[in-house]
């Protein structure tokens, strides 16, 4: 994580504690116990956030809430491994960018097996130019940037990784990450002045 | 320093976080290169807007409805192993490419050609992936069963929805997007389902 200290975004951690940390310890290990109510209370604190994320990181709304949903169940399941050796909101977090990150490589593979040439059909919707005279705001902006510059984008400028984290979860180079987020800077900056 | 180095550096020359005589080496090299100024620009615009995005966001619907049964699924295993339903399944859509071209040759007026071989190829994979489910169907719970088939006719009606509104608009290409989203949702329904532990 960062060690300066910036303006926001960039003082946005990934480790960063948020109001529902705080009181909800017990309530994780009532959880971990298999208390399906205290795991209930944890969705609910921590919905927004693992949502938000989805949402910038998924190609819509709907399959956004089904990633969320994929977190929780994820989450339940690898609750006992839960050490306490940061907060419930960081160890959540961080679990749900590898399952949005493990969806888009399995649907990349997929892509891949349903085609019979073996050439592969990139079923991603490019980054497309609004229509001419079109204003966007920033998350409209945001959803049209190629996947790989938005995913580095989101990650770094919204979520506060390094790209070393960045790199280590996506399974790119440093160097590409940090190239990414450059071009997802220019990219925006041109959407959002167009 | 070069290019790159002083891209690792923009962020923190923004935040005033370079000691004097780094903060003078990325001000003298921002006064020479155009490029690196282009992205010191870029970041300095972004970043003022980024501070304003939300970090929770409340989901359209309650979400934990979908969860809570999945939360409940029991411990034993299938006698069909998960790898076996995803290979067979591979070799079930390998094996019907073939006739899933030609059906797609014969439907896809107006649509784009790429598109509708691949929502063909969808469609095939959601009929083999829904038999595997159909052989599973009988070990699941009866309350398993109900929560299952009534998540998958909401993914169906909501890919029927997409599918129709692209016919009324087919050159629409985030109607294509939305109508490949929702294949996915359901092939990634109906594989998870397929795969189902079964109640004990």
């Amino acid at each position: 994580m960062t060690s300066w200290a910036l303006p926001l975004p960039f003082a946005r951690t990934a480790d960063a504690v948020s109001s529902a940390d705080a009181p909800v310890d017990p309530l994780v290990a009532t959880a971990a116990r298999g208390d399906e109510g205290a795991f209930e209370r944890l969705y609910r604190a921590h919905v927004g956030r693992v949502y938000a994320l989805a949402l910038r990181l998924a190609d819509d709304a709907g399959h956004a809430e089904q990633l969320t949903q994929d977190v929780f169940v994820r989450a339940w399941e690898r609750l006992a491994s839960f050490r306490g050796e940061s907060t419930f909101g960081t160890w959540l977090h961080r679990l749900a960018v590898n399952v949005i990150l493990t969806d888009r490589r399995s649907a990349w593979r997929r892509t891949r097996r349903i085609t019979p040439s073996g050439d592969l059909i990139d079923l991603e919707p490019e980054a497309r130019a609004p229509a001419p005279g079109v204003r966007l705001d920033l998350e409209q902006s945001i959803a049209g940037l190629p996947p790989g510059a938005r995913t580095v984008f989101v990650l770094h400028d919204v979520e506060g990784y390094e790209h070393a984290e960045i790199a280590a979860m996506t399974g790119i180079a440093v160097g590409t990450s940090k190239a990414q987020l450059f071009r997802a800077r220019r990219l925006l900056r041109e959407a959002l002045e167009r | 320093m070069t290019c790159d180095e002083i891209r690792d550096r923009l962020d923190p020359y923004l935040a005033a976080a370079l000691d004097p005589k780094e903060r003078a080496a990325v001000s003298a090299h921002l006064a020479e290169c155009a490029d690196c100024r282009a992205d010191l620009e870029a970041s300095r615009f972004v970043a003022d807007r980024t501070a304003s995005l939300r970090r929770d966001i409340a989901p359209p619907a309650d979400l934990w409805a979908g969860i809570a049964p999945r939360l409940a699924a029991p411990r034993r295993r299938l006698s069909l192993p998960i790898g076996w339903l995803a290979a067979a399944a591979v070799l079930l859509i390998a094996g019907s490419s073939a006739v899933t071209v030609a059906v797609l040759r014969r439907s896809a007026v107006g649509v784009d050609p790429v598109f509708a071989s691949t929502e063909a190829r969808y469609q095939q994979a959601a009929l083999e992936l829904d038999g595997l489910y159909q052989r599973v169907r009988d070990s699941l719970a009866p309350d398993t069963r109900v929560v299952l088939e009534r998540n998958l006719a909401v993914i169906e009606r909501a890919l029927g929805e997409a599918r129709a509104a692209l016919r009324a608009d087919p050159a629409n290409r985030t109607l294509e997007a939305i109508v490949v989203s929702a294949w996915r949702r359901k092939i990634d329904f109906l594989e998870r389902a397929a795969s189902i532990e079964r109640e004990s």
